[in-house]
């Protein structure tokens, strides 16, 4: 049984704190939840680990993975090779267009679903890396990644969340609560004409926080796993 | 002091031919000035100068759940005005959070709507209206400032810290300027 506090703590409970740390009145809570909500986010996606998704998909009858609803920022996709994560390469030329739009299907015949001729090593197809697992392309406006190449029919794709559930208790690590409060009060602020030397004294508080945070982030093994993981044996002769 | 006691410490000085109503009246129109001061001066246990009203039905419209103000409010700089708490009937528990009408439409469809747990609370006209409220809940108790008048004549009224004199004073300057009326009894 643990001697210490927990280490995190209920969304709904970093607004409560928030609230009582800056003397706000409690009329002013679903305000700061939503600011709560949109500072773990910018967390999650831009300066923390949290948020990391690896799920499986299976691609369609045409070779295209949908994103799921809660994916903010596409990362990888690729495929389990001997228990580790291979991403295949992404090739933004492949074609990503799709004949027909109540059911989809592809027309080789303008290049769509065409597996790309990546063995040449003579002309455009040989510039680039060969990747023998497959390659892809996002499509943004439509959410979803086209895929090519590939030979699994399941594959797996690694993206950001938010980390906020839709039901359920969202949890919190206890040690990005005072980044997450620096940039409630900054976001509070922003946009008052009246109080612009404030939105600047609150903007660098927020960022001061996430220096804190940062500088946790990694041990001198982390570091050094990661220098020495480029690394291969020569053969000695 | 109760009420009633207020407004005879006030009679005691001007006269007994005031009627003990003109003089709530009169007391009521001061009373609500300090409660708001209070509410500037940032008094810090603004319950003390709140009456309870418990076992408040819930009801409902096409709008949604509410329940009916039992009592006229005061006016404060706040965003539920005389609404000082909400809870659940019999458990005093504060899962009720008060938002302005405002704070509902504008978070209506957004993040914080989609996963907020508590229940808000906002003031429209003689309603107080209920935000993501649990039908399972029926009744609820009230914590509301009030005024002056709505107090019955036996309830103790707490005054603001330091101002029970001003009050008096202000109310029996505000009578001498009034003559006396024999209010009819309706």
């Amino acid at each position: 049984m643990s001697t210490n506090l927990d280490a995190i703590m209920d969304i709904e409970d970093v607004v409560k704190h928030a609230l009582w740390r800056a003397k706000r009145p409690l009329s002013d809570r679903m305000l700061f939840l939503e600011l709560a909500i949109w500072a773990y986010r910018e967390l999650c996606s831009n300066h923390v680990e949290e948020g990391f998704r690896m799920v499986k998909k299976t691609p369609n009858s045409i070779n295209i993975v949908t994103f799921p609803d809660d994916l903010e920022q596409f990362v990888a996709i690729g495929e389990p090779v001997d228990g580790k994560f291979v991403p295949y390469t992404r090739k933004d030329d492949i074609i990503i267009t799709v004949t027909g739009s109540v059911t989809e299907t592809q027309d080789s015949d303008d290049g769509e679903g065409v597996s790309i001729n990546d063995a040449q090593t003579l002309g455009y197809p040989g510039v680039g890396g060969v990747n023998t697992y497959g390659y892809f392309a996002v499509d943004d406006e439509n959410r979803r990644v086209f895929l090519n190449s590939q030979t699994r029919s399941e594959v797996l794709l690694i993206y950001k969340a938010s980390n906020i559930l839709l039901s359920g208790t969202t949890y919190v690590p206890k040690k990005y609560v005072n980044a997450i409060v620096a940039w409630i009060l900054w976001q509070d602020v922003v946009g008052d004409d009246n109080r612009i030397n404030i939105t600047l004294q609150r903007e660098m508080a927020y960022f001061r926080r996430l220096d804190e945070i940062k500088t946790r982030s990694f041990s001198l093994d982390d570091l050094m796993d990661e220098i020495y993981s480029g690394y291969t044996m020569l053969p000695r002769r | 002091m109760t009420k009633a006691e207020i407004c005879d410490t006030i009679r005691n000085i001007i006269g007994w031919q005031y009627d003990r109503r003109q003089v709530a009246a009169v007391v009521s129109t001061v009373y609500s000035m300090y409660i708001s001061d209070a509410m500037d001066r940032r008094v810090k246990n603004f319950e003390f100068l709140s009456k309870e009203y418990t076992d408040q039905t819930v009801s409902d419209d096409d709008e949604g759940d509410y329940v009916t103000l039992p009592a006229a409010i005061v006016g404060l700089p706040t965003a539920t005005d005389g609404v000082v708490s909400v809870r659940n009937a019999g458990s005093g528990d504060l899962d009720y959070f008060p938002m302005s009408e405002k704070d509902r439409m504008l978070s209506e469809g957004l993040d914080s709507d989609t996963i907020n747990t508590f229940t808000g609370y906002y003031v429209v006209g003689n309603k107080i209206r209920l935000y993501n409220h649990s039908s399972s809940v029926s009744t609820v108790d009230l914590v509301l400032a009030i005024q002056f008048y709505d107090f019955a004549w036996t309830d103790e009224v707490n005054l603001p810290g330091g101002r029970d004199f001003n009050i008096i004073d202000l109310a029996i300057n505000r009578l001498l300027n009034a003559p006396p009326e024999p209010l009819k009894t309706e």
